[in-house]
């Protein structure tokens, strides 16, 4: 596994994305090349995590519905699975054998990946475009309660990228876009000192919209 | 009503916390779950099969009603006639 930035930043929209090269639930080692694919969706997620359970299939019917558009759904599970053998690798792999992933699910377990990202929730989604550079980070939606969202804001993201238009939403940092609404949740356990996803909390502005995210886990 | 902030591991255990929210009344969990003790957060299960961090509002509404329907039954009930003795 490679990813570059180690700052502890977050990254937003107009960053350079980091490499990543990180194993899915069969070893198979599989590498972020945004040349690649019109756009490269890296969704950061947690098996256990309610906000992402509640977004999942919005999450899976975006990969399934941009798949012949040349975009590419990447998702991470970056949590320590100590105390949460739920993130483990073996619960990762039966996930997919329950058909519950539309695309690959890549297992992130020193979180070097989630802290190049400077990730911190789940689901937080960050869409690379083909010059590797960021041009979407937040959530699905703006709300994981509301199934009818279709996951919207990401689907207008990859419309805009794909059409090789600015991406509307999020195009300064803390603005509009590192949308808000809630993602997880409180507390699954990631290292403390480390990149933290699921339940988590960065600091957003007040005024973004909802409660996303949420506090930072332990 | 008291929110109870469970911050560590071992808090967790003493307290018998599955994850949060976690709804009790009288120290018993609104809805049981079998799952270790941890910081970690619930998944509730809606009426609609939908997986969520928070139960259905009505669902929790009927179990608290129930839970209060015999208060003098539930665990550490204070008798306010009879300050100081608990059940």
């Amino acid at each position: 596994m490679t990813a570059s930035a180690t700052s502890g930043g977050r990254l937003t929209a107009g960053d350079a994305a980091p490499p990543v090269e990180l194993p899915d639930t069969n070893g198979r080692q599989v590498r972020l090349d945004p040349s690649a694919h019109a756009a490269t969706v890296v969704v950061f997620t947690a098996n256990g995590c309610p906000f992402a359970l509640a977004w999942h299939d919005r999450v899976q019917a975006v990969a399934r519905d941009f798949a012949g558009r040349d975009v590419v759904v990447l998702q991470i599970v970056s949590n320590d699975e100590t105390g949460h053998p739920e993130d483990s690798v073996a619960a990762m792999r039966e996930r997919v054998a329950n058909g519950d992933l539309a695309g690959p699910f890549l297992r992130d377990a020193d979180q070097q990946v989630a802290r190049a990202f400077g990730a911190t929730a789940t689901p937080e989604i960050f869409v690379v475009d083909r010059g590797g550079v960021v041009r979407y980070h937040g959530a699905p939606d703006g709300d994981h309660d509301d199934p009818s969202r279709h996951a919207d804001w990401l689907r207008t993201a990859l419309e805009d990228i794909l059409a090789g238009r600015p991406v509307v939403r999020l195009l300064h940092r803390w603005a509009v876009p590192s949308s808000g609404a809630s993602t997880c949740c409180g507390g699954t356990a990631v290292r403390r000192t480390n990149a933290r996803t699921s339940c988590s909390g960065p600091r957003w502005p007040r005024w973004a919209e909802r409660r996303w995210p949420w506090r930072p886990s332990r | 009503m008291a929110a109870v902030e469970v911050t560590t591991p071992d808090e967790a255990r003493r307290l018998g916390f599955p994850g949060s929210p976690t709804f009790q009344v009288g120290r018993q969990d609104l809805f049981p779950v079998d799952a270790s003790p941890a910081l970690t957060c619930r998944v509730y299960q809606r009426g609609d099969g939908r997986s969520s961090p928070l139960p259905d509002a009505e669902d929790l509404a009927a179990r608290l009603r129930a839970a209060l329907l015999r208060p003098w039954d539930l665990p550490h009930w204070v008798d306010p006639r009879k300050p100081g003795r608990t059940t």
